[in-house]
């Protein structure tokens, strides 16, 4: 009888393997959840604007936002609002590379800490995009797919620079009539790369468009057009009449340093520059109070921003398929705003009120 | 031969055993539901007014798990291509769409055809195709802003403003029509299309009422802020809008206009972004309640709670 | 009752001694198993609840630091401006305003602008904004009042939105820092305010990255109950969502334990120095107690595999110890049935071992014996037959030779030649080499010798007659049979008075017999006499010759054939005896076999 027994079991064994195979192969099949489905994933965009009360970074994400919706790829375009504070930005960050969006469009609110950002989003396999606020070289050079899309600030400087330069020749600018024009400069945050290569190229381009400059004061006004304001009170109390142009960074404390001088109730406003375009910066050139500015290609950056979203989606390294500067940078350019510019802008209020 | 088989039916009790304990010990995630996708479709001249909404359906979505899609509608002067975009994104794959009360009339005709592929939900009550609704009942809100403004005075003529074309709000506007009539004033109708604040600001000038009742936050939200940029054409007249967005309440602030009334657009934001989401998962809804209205002058502004209705608290 | 008690008991006995030893470990096992559990995991659930507690207290603490440090230097801040920047009486309104400035902005993320009032209310400097708007009135605010009253503080506002000025950008959520203060202007000391708005959002920050094990949350809320910071502020401020801040504002320091909303919560209190805000922190009862469900899966499931592994196992040992039993057991019911050449083997353990060995030798000795008891019986059959056989010769034997030794003396020596040689015969004849069975015809002969003799010694008062069938010389007949019943009738049949006595033996077959009548025409027996000469039972007088030689007769032909042959009695009184001898008529193979089996014997 135990020959019987012994010899059932022998032959059991591999029937138990071959049991022990099959359950094993089940669990597994059903730990691994479903299959991806094959169908197109929605593309998800990121944008992590530094502070959503700076009118043009919130338009430009507005722009972003339309262009989304224009594509046939379809898009989900997810902006958050930094509020000016590093930390909640990284925390933003962290969720959206912790969701698994597809490519991140990042506004620095403090531009040196661009590392970190770029290690985390390298280690998710997510391309991150800086816009308008710019890294540091070596930042960007941390990974291949860290790109910049933003304005050359330099430019922006001297375009301001030729915008004086028209007020110049046309005799509007020398008011005491010492062939040196005197100046106000109000600069945006501290630190800012904007801000040092407007103030830098600005006034350099001046003196090589053969304009005598001379500086009264500068000062920073965070691009805000109250602190401009603030700060022109103090400077007309100091100079008054004296000021010349007020050079700004923005529009904004270009307008603000305007307010104080309308304020003051002066008759004659010196020329204000800004740069921008904003809407008020047009109304104010249709016044006459403010006497130009540059307009930034927010549309511009806006399609940039959208191109290399979509030439990541498709899998494109975007250094081979598009024209990038040293594999990571697009720079687009600002231009004066003209009469026309002026004119289809006050249309536009018009129609749209 | 019994044995062996049972032998065989041990090991094998035992196996599954053993795998059911080792699946025990795996950490379990309870799975993360799907990522919905909600698409907003809103006017785009609207996107100022839109600031708190939008704060209360991020919230939402994010608590629901959902990502949202905002779609600007523009408008030629005649037409949104709103049907169109509409039907795009119910055609698409989106979960749900929410759609602004400025276009939902305009809309209503496709919303049957629409809501075969997913659930559509709108602000105001009474659209059929749609689920719940989200916004305090226009009877109501006229009520409470003639109330506000006869309050200040009754003497002089009273305009009421209001808008044509794609907005959803006659059923306030003909109430507050019927109430002022009740009360014994015959109110001046002016309705304009949509994009001519400037425009209008000066039409109301010359039409020099003594108050202006404008039961439409949009109208509200242009005028605002045509007078918080151009501070010489502040009005003479007496107005009193709708709706909490920031150039209302810098004009309450600053004495521009005399009152408003609206509720808390974050809130209405959060919870139809909530039900969107539960109506996409298959869900029930749950809200049932109502939305509490507020009458807001310059004094309750001042006094700090009504801040939270205008400026939202950011996560 | 009876009947079922019955048949209970009889399924008790028959409740195999495996299933026993089964049951009785596989129960204590599993009991002691589940006790283990039992004990483990409600232990292990207390310690986790003291963990969770623990924790939470630990991260509220933590965040108390932190917050603590940011209060510290916003505190800092509020005094560095008033003691360096407001008491510095040499600076004028710009100049301070400038240092304003600086400070604030390089502190730009803890305030966001700072304000010094005069007693009326009016701005003397102020970063970034500088104008009121229209209606504001500062000193209604209520930062500016508590501050008046308590000039001595630090006063802390509740969240807010500053509105107070007119070239404001936006608007901010603040929590307003005021603090009274001497301000010398124009060598007159006045009293003023100096206000720092804070940046509310880095103080929600501080608290929104926390989160506490097992997903807890923490908020801050003012003495009176007021939020400060919750992550659900503003659903809870638009009454889409509840928070039970007010019943945590009773609270004491500490861990609590409350219900609400249907859920029970743990919450942890501590209160923020200077401030008197308080710290909560809130733990749903998924993160309390048992670490969630996954738990219970697997408690319950390695339950099951260990109590069907320890079922296996037990039922396994049980089988393997009680097999031998089994075996032997089986080993026993064969033996019962009567085979007795099992071989069982010694198995199991000692005491098994032990009974098996005992049981196999006594079965052993139970073949032996059996084995013994078969020789003896045949041993005492062929004694019997021996014995028998040998109760016949020496009656004869002595008066043969007496008759030799007379007829000798008496000179009869012819006569005493033939009975010698007779005699010598019939030795031959009776030994005949040792076999129990001659041929008929050498019988024969044996009872004509010993006629022979008899003829000589009684002068021959009779006359024989020996005839036997044609056929049945050869048969195999049991040796001196005749010869006794002879001897016999010699004596008490044959009458000597009478002249002519006529014995006649007739040998023929009737069937499957071989039938001897021995006959003589003498005296005859009464029947009764005649049956008790068969009769073993009754004694038998001995007396001359061996009537014991009938029965000897009867007795070794029964014993040799069976009991359906022997001697029979036929008698008349004055008449005759005929005494017939049956014998099967076994032909010379079937004598060869039966002699063969004999010789074994």
């Amino acid at each position: 009888m135990n020959e019987a027994i012994r010899s059932s079991s022998s032959r059991s064994c591999p029937k138990r393997w071959l049991a022990l195979l099959l359950a094993l192969l089940l669990a597994l099949s059903a730990g691994c959840g479903e299959g991806k489905a094959e169908e197109e994933k929605t593309l998800r965009l990121g944008l992590a604007l530094y502070d959503q009360q700076d009118t043009f970074i919130s338009s430009l994400g507005r722009e972003v936002e339309q262009l989304a919706q224009e594509e046939t790829r379809r898009i989900t375009v997810r902006i958050v609002d930094g509020q000016g504070n590093q930390s909640t930005q990284n925390d933003q960050i962290d969720q959206m590379i912790q969701s698994g969006y597809d490519v991140l469009f990042v506004n620095l609110v403090d531009r040196t800490v661009a590392a970190s950002i770029i290690d985390r989003a390298r280690e998710a396999g997510i391309p991150v995009v800086f816009f308008n606020r710019q890294p540091v070289g070596e930042d960007m050079r941390r990974w291949e797919r860290v790109y910049y899309v933003g304005l050359e600030a330099a430019q922006s400087g001297r375009l301001q620079a030729e915008i004086v330069k028209e007020a110049w020749d046309r005799g509007e600018a020398d008011r005491n009539g010492d062939g040196k024009l005197q100046y106000v400069l109000l600069e945006g945050e501290p630190g800012h790369q904007d801000a040092l290569l407007r103030s830098e190229h600005s006034v350099k381009h001046l003196e090589e468009l053969g304009i005598p400059t001379q500086k009264l004061s500068s000062a920073a006004a965070n691009w805000s057009r109250s602190q401009g304001q603030q700060q022109m009170e103090g400077w007309l109390d100091r100079f008054g009449g004296e000021i010349e142009l007020i050079l700004a960074n923005n529009d904004d404390m270009a307008l603000g340093a305007l307010d104080a001088c309308r304020d003051r109730g002066l008759e004659e406003l010196p020329l204000a520059v800004g740069v921008d375009a904003t809407g008020e910066a047009l109304a104010a050139m249709a016044q006459g109070t403010l006497t130009g500015t540059v307009l930034n290609d927010g549309a511009g950056m806006a399609r940039s921003m959208m191109d290399l979203a979509l030439a990541l989606d498709r899998g494109e390294d975007p250094a081979q398929t598009m024209e990038l500067e040293e594999g990571h940078y697009i720079w687009l350019s600002y231009r004066k705003v003209t009469e026309k510019d002026v004119e289809d802008y006050l249309r536009q209020q018009e129609e749209e009120g | 031969m019994k044995k062996g088989k049972k032998g065989l039916f041990q090991s094998i009790l035992l196996v599954l055993l053993g795998l059911l304990v080792l699946l025990s010990m795996v950490p379990f995630q309870p799975r993360e539901p799907e990522t919905l996708e909600i698409s907003v479709l809103f006017l785009q001249r609207d996107s100022g007014l839109w600031d708190n909404i939008r704060l209360g359906m991020e919230q939402a979505a994010a608590d629901q798990g959902a990502e949202l899609r905002f779609l600007s509608v523009s408008y030629d002067g005649e037409e949104t291509d709103g049907a169109q975009l509409l039907l795009r994104e119910a055609a698409d794959g989106t979960d749900a769409v929410i759609i602004a009360p400025a276009i939902e009339q305009e809309l209503e005709p496709i919303l049957e055809e629409a809501s075969a592929n997913c659930p559509i939900l709108t602000f105001s009550q009474g659209m059929d195709h749609t689920l719940l609704d989200f916004s305090p009942g226009g009877e109501e809100v006229s009520r409470m802003l003639i109330n506000m403004a006869l309050e200040d005075g009754r003497e002089g003529t009273f305009l009421l403003l209001s808008e044509s074309g794609t907005g959803l709000d006659d059923q306030r506007v003909i109430f507050a029509e019927s109430y002022l009539r009740q009360q014994g004033i015959e109110p001046v109708r002016l309705s304009v299309r949509q994009n001519e604040s400037r425009r209008l600001a000066r039409t109301l000038e010359t039409m020099d009422p003594d108050c202006v009742i404008c039961p439409e936050a949009g109208l509200t939200y242009a005028l605002c802020q045509h007078w918080m940029k151009e501070q010489e054409s502040a009005p003479d007249y007496r107005f009193y809008g709708m709706g909490v967005t920031e150039p209302a309440a810098r004009c309450l602030e600053s004495g521009v206009i005399r009152g408003l009334v609206g509720w808390s657009d974050y809130a209405s934001g959060y919870l139809i972004c909530e039900s969107a989401a539960l109506a996409a998962r298959g869900k029930e809804i749950e809200w049932e309640g109502e939305l509490p209205l507020y009458a807001i002058g310059k004094e309750e502004l001042d006094e700090r709670s009504y801040q939270k209705l205008f400026f939202p608290v950011l996560p | 009752m009876k009947g079922v008690s019955e048949v209970l008991g009889r399924r008790a006995e028959s409740v195999k001694l495996q299933t026993v030893i089964f049951a009785a470990f596989f129960s204590a096992a599993l009991l002691f198993l589940l006790l283990l559990a039992a004990g483990l995991l409600l232990r292990f659930g207390a310690i986790t609840t003291q963990l969770v507690e623990e924790d939470t207290m630990r991260m509220v603490l933590q965040v108390n630091h932190l917050l603590d440090d940011h209060l510290r230097e916003i505190m800092s801040l509020s005094d560095t401006l008033y003691y360096q920047v407001v008491k510095d009486e040499e600076l004028e309104d710009g100049e301070r305003t400038e240092l304003f400035r600086l400070l604030c902005q390089e502190n730009d993320d803890i305030a966001s602008g700072a304000v010094l009032f005069d007693h009326q209310g009016r701005i003397l400097s102020s970063w970034p904004h500088s104008q009121l708007r229209r209606n504001a009135e500062p000193r209604e605010e209520g930062w500016y009042r508590e501050a008046m009253v308590q000039p001595e503080n630090l006063h802390f506002s509740s969240p807010y939105v500053q509105n107070l000025f007119d070239d404001q950008e936006d608007y901010r959520w603040v929590i307003s820092v005021s603090q009274a203060v001497q301000i010398t202007r124009q060598g007159r000391t006045e009293k003023g305010i100096l206000l720092v708005d804070t940046n509310y959002t880095s103080l929600r920050q501080l608290l929104s990255g926390v989160e506490l094990p097992n997903g807890g949350y923490v908020y801050l809320m003012d003495a009176d109950g007021e939020l400060i910071s919750h992550p659900w502020q503003q659903l809870i401020y638009s009454g889409i969502r509840e928070e039970n801040h007010l019943a945590a504002a009773g609270y004491a320091d500490g861990v609590h334990y409350e219900s609400w909303q249907d859920q029970n919560r743990m919450v942890v209190v501590r209160t923020v120095g200077y401030t008197g805000w308080k710290l909560v922190g809130v733990v749903g009862e998924e993160g309390l107690g048992w670490q969630n469900m996954q738990l219970l899966p697997f408690a319950v499931s390695l339950l099951l595999f260990v109590s069907c592994l320890l079922a296996v196992l037990i039922s396994r040992i049980a089988a393997l110890v009680t097999d031998p039993i089994r075996r032997l057991e089986r080993a026993v019911k064969q033996i019962e049935s009567g085979v007795l050449d099992l071989e069982i083997r010694a198995e199991g353990s000692y005491e098994v071992r032990r009974l098996s060995s005992a049981i196999s030798a006594m079965v052993a000795t139970l073949r032996r014996l059996m084995e013994d008891i078969r020789r003896q019986e045949r041993a005492k059959r062929r004694s019997d037959l021996d014995v028998l056989q040998s109760q016949i010769n020496p009656h004869f034997l002595y008066n043969t030779l007496d008759s030799v030794v007379w007829m000798t003396e008496a000179g009869r020596t012819e006569e005493a030649v033939e009975m010698v040689s007779a005699l010598a015969k019939l030795f031959r004849i009776s030994l005949s080499e040792g076999r129990s069975e001659i041929p008929l015809e050498r019988e024969l002969e044996h009872a004509r010798n010993y006629l022979a003799i008899q003829k000589i010694r009684y002068r021959s008062t009779f006359s024989a007659s020996i005839t036997a069938q044609p056929g049945t010389e050869e048969l195999p007949v049991v040796k001196l049979v005749i010869q006794p019943i002879l001897e016999n009738a010699l004596y008490h049949g044959i009458d000597p008075m009478e002249e002519e006595n006529h014995i006649q033996v007739r040998a023929y077959l009737e069937g499957e017999d071989l039938l001897i009548d021995i006959s003589d025409d003498g005296r005859g027996m009464r029947p009764e006499v005649a049956a008790t000469l068969l009769d073993e039972s009754k004694p038998w007088k001995k007396s001359k010759g061996s009537g014991v030689g009938v029965r000897n007769v009867h007795q070794r032909l029964r014993l040799t054939y069976g009991e359906g042959y022997g001697v029979t009695i036929f008698s008349e009184p004055d008449e005759g005896t005929l005494v017939r001898l049956r014998l099967p008529a076994r032909r010379a193979e079937e004598e060869r076999e039966e002699g063969a089996s004999h010789e074994e014997g």
